[in-house]
């Protein structure tokens, strides 16, 4: 096979003495250089060789995958939605229809009308307007947790790949205590924590309150990950060519080891966005997330299964508006999987 | 390298017929020493054996730091004695109900009061069963959980395997795509939503077939002993009616897990399917069948085994939301329902009851990973 032959050539480098590794790095350096060199003095270039960049393969790819370009499109969708929501609610959200604004008794628990695609809620607010609206708040908490995560996660994972020795058993020992902690119970617990009890976080938005915990409870798989990635992309050549130049850990962590890791990382980023949103809804649907002063996908959802049985589609409609941008968020996902994956090149 | 047609009994044997490259052949030969299992020592020198017990002993300070962090997340929360008073505050009754909740000592006693009756399976006093002692309550309700969830499960896995497998047999057809389909539905569709739309479908209001909340009508002993007089015929009716309860709860919980196992066969089945001891089984002529029944799906439901040993604990974990959408009487709806009424004893024996599941599912799962595929050394 291919890797047994590579470690037949290649002596290994404790075998090596420093000086000799900075000899067979630097024969290698040498030549690329030398090889560089000809193809520009060459007077015709070969058309093919122009390579691409990293990005622009991966763009090409996932606009070749059309479920991809739709799932992207309705992402970017939601988050323009998310930001600019305002211009498309008039008013407020909590404006409630009093009993003489409809000729059919009352504005409460409307069926979908003209005036009210989607309904009204039981207190009167217009569905359709809160979905819009609650857009922001699932999208902070989705896209919120997701990046608060990746940073602990990617952080953690590199310093124990990295470093490895203790520094990685004390990481990787602290990554399975977060692990083997039952996540929901322990989000729940917490949100009760801050919202019943007196402490400093009791002014925070409460999206803001989950985000924080779903980030700090979330990343011990990222970090599993990306400790193990890391240590496969050690013992590539051109770590240990960046070792024998003399090139910081930093330098080495930061410019040669993330780039190269980054493709899981940017799918893991991406379908944590969904468990967030998905995690909000869920929280909020149990009574420990959003109070129902806060427009969210999971209150409105949470309103409506007070009356469920009369008026069903309250709840429906606000479980597929996060289910259609959870369904996105995967097949983003699956799609990136896919595009980042060196071992499918044509 | 020999394609053996007939599988050896031995789980040793795989990998005459996996991995193919000097390098895996040499990692799996075994130091014939440690196989000697007969006296003592014999069993200490057994790598896996190490392997276990130290995977084990991990296990405990994890427990206990578990435990801890929810203790304090409990205990701080705020006291047990707001909501049962509310309005009836009157110095002599709070007192007696610190006497009951052993609220005046230290922390650390209190803490190890608790240890004391979990592992004695007391648990203390419960607000919400009004007992002093809720093991029978607490045997009841988690019961109740792993029998639905570990009923779905394994109807989980008779369904994912086969269509996982014929996904990844005919890649690129519209059976995959059907399959890929329903899974990512699965995965995407949170169980609130589907639980509401089978209720809607099927419960009151709908085609009224089935009941769509509880694990049984209540009183239904007393019922069924009015209608019947024989033993066999009582049970059979009770049995009946659970039977019916569980039907929506599971179908909702099935499609979820479902659709996470199929995937996962897919893909590994996928990566097997394109490795050259199967190029090679098949140029040696072996039948199709016995190529994906045999060859690849020893190798592809690896991955699927360990994530199948971790879910027996998981599942519990994400029983909340399942049980509060079927008011199903089990650990999730009883946590919510003991955080709500701040019933300490409860809220942190449920806790812990699924922290020890989940602990014990990943140290099965560490096991049998390194049992069933030997090329992973201990």
């Amino acid at each position: 096979m291919e890797k047994s032959k590579v470690h037949q050539t290649k002596p290994k480098r404790s075998d090596m003495t420093k000086k000799q590794q900075r000899e067979f790095y630097a024969s290698f350096i040498t030549r690329d250089i030398a090889e560089t060199v000809t193809i520009r003095e060459g007077t015709e270039l070969d058309p093919n060789l122009s390579s691409e960049s990293w990005g622009r393969t991966v763009w090409n790819r996932i606009q070749e995958n059309s479920v991809a370009v739709h799932s992207l499109r309705y992402m970017v969708f939601i988050v323009l939605l998310a930001i600019f929501y305002s211009a498309f609610v008039p008013g407020s959200v909590f404006t409630t229809l009093g009993i003489e604004t409809s000729s059919l008794g009352g504005g409460s628990d409307q069926y979908a009308n003209l005036r009210h695609p989607f309904g009204t809620d039981s207190t009167g607010r217009d569905i359709l307007m809160l979905l819009l609206a609650g857009s922001y708040t699932s999208m902070l908490v989705g896209i919120g947790s997701a990046i608060i995560f990746l940073i602990i996660g990617v952080f953690f994972g590199l310093v124990a790949g990295y470093y490895g020795g203790y520094i990685e058993e004390i990481i990787m020992r602290f990554t399975d205590f977060v692990l083997a902690i039952p996540f929901l119970l322990i989000a729940i617990l917490a949100l009760h924590l801050i919202k019943e009890g007196n402490s400093m976080l009791d002014e925070l938005p409460t999206p803001v309150v989950i985000l924080l915990i779903l980030g700090l409870f979330g990343w011990a798989g990222t970090s599993r990950l990306v400790d193990a990635t890391t240590k496969q992309v050690l013992n590539e050549e051109y770590i240990a060519a960046a070792r024998t130049l003399d090139a910081t850990d930093r330098r080495i962590i930061l410019r040669h080891i993330l780039p190269n890791i980054l493709a899981p990382i940017i799918v893991v980023g991406t379908l944590g966005i969904a468990t967030g949103i998905l995690s909000e809804a869920g929280l909020t649907f149990l009574g420990f997330g959003n109070p129902a002063t806060v427009v969210s996908w999971g209150t409105v959802l949470t309103n409506g299964t007070d009356n469920i049985r009369l008026h069903p589609q309250q709840t429906i409609l606000a479980g597929f508006a996060v289910f259609f941008v959870a369904m996105a968020v995967n097949l983003l996902g699956d799609a990136l999987r896919d595009a980042l994956d060196p071992r499918l090149k044509r | 390298m020999s394609i053996k047609p007939k599988i050896p009994p031995s789980h040793l044997d795989i990998d005459t017929m996996s991995g193919m490259t000097e390098d895996s052949a040499i990692s799996f030969t075994k130091d014939p020493n440690n196989k000697s299992s007969n006296s003592i020592t014999g069993i200490f020198s057994n790598p896996m054996f190490v392997y276990i017990v130290r995977r084990t002993l991990v296990l405990i300070p994890l427990w206990f730091g578990i435990s801890i962090v929810t203790f304090a997340l409990i205990r701080v929360s705020g006291d047990p004695r707001d909501q049962v008073l509310s309005g009836r505050n009157t110095e002599a009754i709070r007192a007696s109900l610190a006497e009951r909740y052993r609220l005046d000592e230290p922390y650390p006693v209190q803490f190890y009061t608790w240890l004391k009756n979990f592992f004695t399976w007391k648990f203390g006093y419960s607000g919400t069963f009004k007992t002093t002692d809720p093991s029978g309550q607490m045997n009841k309700i988690i019961w109740e959980t792993a029998k639905l969830q570990y009923l779905a499960l394994i109807l989980a896995i008779a369904i994912a395997i086969p269509i996982g497998i014929i996904a990844a047999k005919n890649r690129n057809t519209k059976t995959d795509y059907t399959v890929s389909t329903v899974a990512l539905l699965g995965l995407s569709m949170p169980i609130y939503l589907t639980g509401y739309i089978l209720i809607r479908i099927f419960g009151g209001g709908g085609l009224d077939l089935l009941p769509t909340g509880g694990a049984g009508t209540p009183f239904i002993e007393k019922i069924a002993a009015q209608k019947f007089d024989t033993g066999w015929q009582i049970f059979w009716y009770i049995f009946k009616d659970e039977v019916i309860h569980l039907i929506l709860p599971l179908i909702a919980l099935t499609f979820f897990q479902l659709a996470l196992i199929a995937r996962l066969i897919r893909s590994s089945m996928l990566e097997v399917l394109n490795q050259d001891y199967i190029l090679a089984a098949r140029a040696n002529g072996i039948s199709e069948r016995k190529i994906i029944w045999k060859l690849s799906l020893r190798n592809a439901i690896i991955p699927a085994i360990t994530f199948i040993a971790i879910s027996l604990g998981t599942a519990l974990a994400g029983a909340p939301i399942t049980e509060t959408v079927f008011n199903w009487p089990g650990l999730g709806l009883n946590f919510v329902k003991s955080l709500k009424a701040r019933d300490m004893a409860i809220s942190l024996g449920i806790t812990m009851i699924i922290t020890t599941f989940i602990l014990v599912s990943n140290l099965i799962a560490d096991i049998l990973y390194v049992y069933i595929d030997p090329r992973i050394r201990v």
